[in-house]
């Protein structure tokens, strides 16, 4: 790995929707059963990411997989959107 | 009689995974047929050998001829496997570069992978439980084992393996033989082969190390009978008779113990033919080649690589049925969204009708006119599955035996939904439904009036179009109301219905101008109507009643607007209408309150608006942009009616609606324009000529005796830097950039009298002239277009710069070119300048009325030309990255709660296009609340006036 980026920097950088961590059971339990999906349907994303690196950081501990993120952004054709990303380890 | 339930396909079957491995020689001897051991092929009868590589006993290809395995005739046979005994193994081309791997890693004396009992131990358990990848592990495998020197389980050192493309290994400088890689690789135990990327059942090492060959079904590599009676085997058999030949001389040298440099060479060549007969394509191989024509044969893996390969050829996309292409043509009569299909196509096409009580009488009548005449049909499927081929003999018969149940394949008719398709393929636009309609003639005619081309891109100047015909009820429903060729000529899903996308074509856009500008003598004015009206048309001219709204009189042209006409020559006292009124006829009462600003006459205060009340057009010229816009509102306006009325989904019927107008209004555009002329010719580029011929001259030798100075001064600057006598980069970079800069202003500079005669023209249009009627009518052209023709070609450019020859003040291009090129000028026509001249650089002062003279016509085809080579390498690269793109969407689907899923089912987005409207379809998201406000409040003002 290149050198640490400021999580600040990443977390707030414009191109970066907002990121929050979803870790609580049940909480994770109720949004998939809101979208009626499973955890494995859901897009993933690494603890390598940097927004994950970034928000560990923040936390002061690792984010485990199987931790729920919630990505909400801007969209061009909806205004604002939420989406969920699954927390997996990377490949290799 | 009541009938059989319709039968009901099997649901498909879905693979769900696919397990690849290496053929262990036992199994390739136990699906062996035949053992082959001779490379004769046929005898003097031309019959297969015994033995042979054509052996009966693996499948037959010639009619007669039944194989001696299963016993079916050629075609039922599928074809069975034999095998070759290799004298000696060979190494599989595919797999030496992992052999080498594998041997890297392991010991040469226990066959242990060099690693630590633990670490093998734990990579084994990663392995098992598929925690990542196997690709990964193998590749950290070898790279942590062949590093060490010696072998931690029983201590044998580690020999250095050194591997040559493509598959030869030495050990230690030492050459090492298959028979000795194989015996190494045997060694190895199950638990070790796992972690290196091999499988204990599915693929020992030492399996690719050959020492038995498949020989594929005769099926699989078929011989063709040319027209001489000659046989040409296939690629693969040439290559399996060189093996079997090579193989078989070696055999005889180990038997009678040749001396080993012998055995060696022989053993080499039979190398060569195993690799180049799986692959003929490995860089370092000499390429196995015809021995006649020296065509390169294909081996195995050239069957199934890239876009002519099995995968991309014949697995990913397939010929089809029930399918025709042909050139298309336009056809002004012809209804929007249906397509003229000839007859010819008709007759061969067919769509399966099950028979009932109720078309038996009509069927009936169609098999009896049997596949010859039109409407006929060309099959009958009995309720058995049997098909019958209706011919001239039995129709009679079958169309007595007809009964409920059959199926019967009738000739494709009018009405029968179709889809019509233009290649490159990249839109939904470029394949759409349309209804049949059946005409003589061998071409394909897309309705021409409201111009059903846009969205293929297509011309008539030979673009041919492919046709498909749906084969079930299902498949029919679907082009109908998925595919519907109104709806997408509308609105292309990109923008979202923002606009709508379609308008008449360039010369009913003419015609709707000059009609809008026209006094028509009501008798004509009714002829034309007559014109427009098609057979068994809703319209009836006889219904319509236009009010006259003048008469003619001498001093008429005085009295009318500026740029009104009289058409035709009526006399005094003769009543008159507008083409306002005559359009009028077409648009519907509701349309009301519309005023679209045009672009011929913008700034006219009576005529520069369209307004129209209550569907007439009450004053205002229309052009394209007009009529573009009613169409628009035509459109947005009933479907905003519908949707206040609380008469939910308006979208198909004010698409229809709209284009229903379209076309008729259209073909009024066409028949006036027809009727009373339009060209444009010399006579109109000389009228413009002649007029701003002095004024345009005054222009450019301004501009010249600018840009001449500017060129002198440059010179001059040159001159001065050429002539410093020290030599550095500093005094060539000097250099560049004045040239650079001088350069740059002289482009600008002589770009410009192009620009100011076309204001000129703009300035002073004469809206009676064609030359300005095509353009400002927004019909086709541009006013760049007619200066280019009357006045001016203007500054040509080539790649951004005015042509020149070789640089000359960089010394080090100069050099090079000075040998064998100009150099200074850019025809020899020229003294040499160290900037070129006016002329020489490519500034066309005349126009094509004109003519160009020798120099400007060669510097202006020069600029030409890399316009043609830019559209050549745009249209290659557009289309790879289209290709690349489509590939990565290809297998997206929406769900059905509106998900975006991939083919394994992962979720790509949690709702389509993030907010779940499909652009193409959408109405009540999104709409123009506005708009649909200012309509419900006339709505309602219309009711409560009704009250």
């Amino acid at each position: 790995m290149s050198e640490r980026l400021d999580p600040d920097v990443v977390l707030n950088h414009e191109l970066v929707p907002k990121h929050e961590v979803i870790e609580d059971e049940e909480e994770i339990e109720r949004i998939l059963e809101e979208l009626g999906v499973s955890k494995d349907d859901l897009p993933r994303i690494h603890t390598n990411d940097p927004v994950i690196v970034a928000l560990s950081e923040k936390l002061g501990r690792k984010i485990r997989p199987g931790a729920l993120v919630r990505i909400e952004r801007e969209s061009p054709t909806a205004g604002k959107v939420v989406v969920y990303r699954v927390v997996t380890s990377p490949p290799e | 009689m009541v009938a059989e339930e319709p039968h009901v396909q099997d649901p498909p079957k879905y693979v769900r995974r696919i397990l690849f491995g290496i053929l262990p020689p036992e199994k390739i001897r136990k699906m062996s047929k035949v053992e082959v051991t001779t490379p004769e092929t046929y005898d003097e009868d031309g019959y297969p050998i015994e033995g042979g590589v054509m052996d009966t006993r693996m499948g037959v290809i010639d009619p007669g001829l039944r194989c001696r395995t299963c016993g079916q005739p050629a075609g039922k046979c599928p074809g069975h496997f034999g095998h070759i005994e290799l004298a000696r193994p060979v190494l599989h081309p595919r797999f030496a570069e992992r052999i080498k791997d594998v041997l890297r890693a392991t010991c040469p004396e226990c066959g242990r992978v060099r690693l630590p009992e633990d670490d093998i131990e734990e990579y084994r358990r990663e392995v098992r439980e598929g925690i990542r990848p196997v690709k990964s592990i193998a590749a950290e495998v070898v790279e942590r084992a062949e590093d060490r020197e010696s072998c931690p389980h029983c201590g044998a050192e580690a020999p250095k393996i050194t591997y040559q493309k493509p598959t030869t290994i030495l050990m230690d400088d030492e050459r090492l033989w298959p028979v000795d890689v194989r015996s190494w690789l045997e060694k190895i135990p199950d638990g070790d082969v796992e972690i290196l990327g091999f499988h204990p059942e599915r693929a020992r090492p030492e399996w690719a190390v050959l020492t038995v060959l498949p020989v594929p079904p005769v099926t699989m590599r078929p011989s063709i009978i040319l027209e001489t009676g000659e046989r040409a085997e296939d690629d693969l058999t040439h290559k399996l008779v060189d093996i079997v030949r090579v193989n078989l001389r070696l055999k005889e040298s180990l038997e009678s113990g040749a001396p080993e440099p012998i055995i060696e060479d022989q053993w080499d060549l039979l190398q060569y033919h195993v690799t180049t007969y799986i692959d003929n394509e490995i860089g370092g191989v000499p390429v196995a080649r015809h021995r006649t024509g020296g065509k390169p044969l294909k081996g195995i893996v050239q069957r199934l690589k890239g876009k002519e390969g099995r995968f991309r050829q014949n697995l990913a996309g397939k010929r089809v049925n029930f399918s025709a292409r042909s050139v298309i043509t336009p056809d002004p009569e012809l209804d929007p969204f249906t397509l003229g299909v000839p007859k010819m196509v008709a007759k061969e096409l067919t769509v399966p009708e099950r028979v009932t009580e109720w078309n038996l009488e009509r069927l009936r009548k169609l098999v009896l006119n049997g596949p010859d005449k039109y409407p006929g049909a060309n099959y009958v499927i009995k309720r058995d599955g049997s098909r019958i081929r209706i011919t001239e003999e039995n129709k009679e018969q079958v169309a007595e035996n007809l009964e409920p149940g059959d199926i019967v394949e009738r000739h494709l008719m009018d009405g029968d939904p179709v889809m019509f398709n233009r290649q490159p393929t990249l839109h939904v636009q470029s394949e759409l439904g349309f209804r049949t309609k059946v005409m003589p003639g061998k071409t394909f005619r897309l309705p021409a009036a409201c111009y059903m081309g846009v969205g293929f891109n297509a011309d008539f100047d030979g673009d041919e179009m492919n046709l498909h015909v749906p084969q079930s009820e299902e498949a029919r429903a679907e082009v109908h109301e998925l595919m519907g060729a109104y709806v997408y000529h509308l609105w292309p899903p990109k923008d979202g219905h923002q606009d709508v996308r379609n308008s008449p074509i360039h010369e009913a856009i003419v015609g709707l101008h000059l009609l809008s500008r026209a006094w028509i003598p009501l008798k004509e004015a009714y002829q034309l109507l007559e014109e427009v009206k098609k057979e068994g048309d809703w319209f009836d001219p006889s219904e319509v009643e236009l009010e006259p709204e003048a008469e003619y009189s001498r001093d008429f042209e005085r009295k009318i607007h500026r740029l009104e006409f009289v058409c035709g020559h009526p006399s005094p006292g003769e009543p008159l209408v507008t083409g306002r009124q005559l359009l009028s006829v077409f648009l519907p009462e509701w349309l009301d309150g519309v005023k679209i600003r045009n672009q011929v006459c913008p700034e006219d205060e009576e005529h520069g608006t369209v307004v129209i009340k209550r569907g007439r057009i009450v004053r205002g010229f229309l052009d394209e942009k007009v009529v573009h816009g009613i169409m628009g509102e035509l459109v947005h306006r009933y479907a905003a009616r519908k949707v206040s009325k609380g008469e939910g989904y308006p979208w198909f019927e004010a698409a229809e609606l709209a284009l229903k107008v379209m076309d008729k209004v259209g073909r009024l555009g066409l028949r006036f324009v027809t009727r009373y002329g339009f060209t444009l010719g010399m006579d109109e580029l000389e009228e413009i000529y002649r007029r701003f011929r002095e004024e345009a001259e005054k222009i450019c030798r301004r501009a010249i005796k600018r840009a001449r100075k500017l060129i002198r001064e440059g010179e001059r600057r040159l001159r001065e830097v050429e002539e410093e006598d020290v030599c550095n980069r500093s005094r060539v970079e000097r250099g560049e950039m004045i040239e650079r800069n001088i350069e740059s202003e002289v482009m600008a500079t002589l770009d410009r009298p192009r620009a100011e005669v076309e204001r000129l023209l703009e300035e002073n249009r004469d809206l009676f002239n064609p030359a300005y009627i095509m353009p400002e009518s927004g019909a086709r052209g541009s006013i760049t277009n007619i200066a280019r023709m009357a006045l001016i070609g203007g500054q040509q450019a080539i790649m951004g710069e005015r042509p020149h020859r070789a640089k000359h003040n960089t010394e080090h291009i100069m050099e090079k070119i000075v040998n064998y090129s100009y150099t200074d000028r850019v025809t020899p026509h020229f003294e040499k300048s160290l900037i070129p001249g006016i002329k020489e650089g490519g500034f066309v002062r005349h126009g094509f009325f004109e003519g160009l003279d020798m120099v400007e016509y060669f510097l202006h085809a020069m600029s030409g030309r890399e316009g043609l080579i830019d559209k050549g390498f745009r249209t290659a690269d557009s289309g790879y990255l289209h290709r690349r793109y489509v590939t990565t969407a290809l297998d997206l689907i929406v769900d059905e709660d509106g998900r975006v899923r991939d083919s394994a089912n992962n979720i790509i987005q949690l709702a389509y296009g993030e907010d779940r409207v499909d652009p193409a379809k959408k109405w009540g998201d999104g709409m123009d609340v506005d708009r649909v406000l200012d309509v419900v409040k006339e709505v309602v003002l219309e009711e409560e006036e009704e009250e």
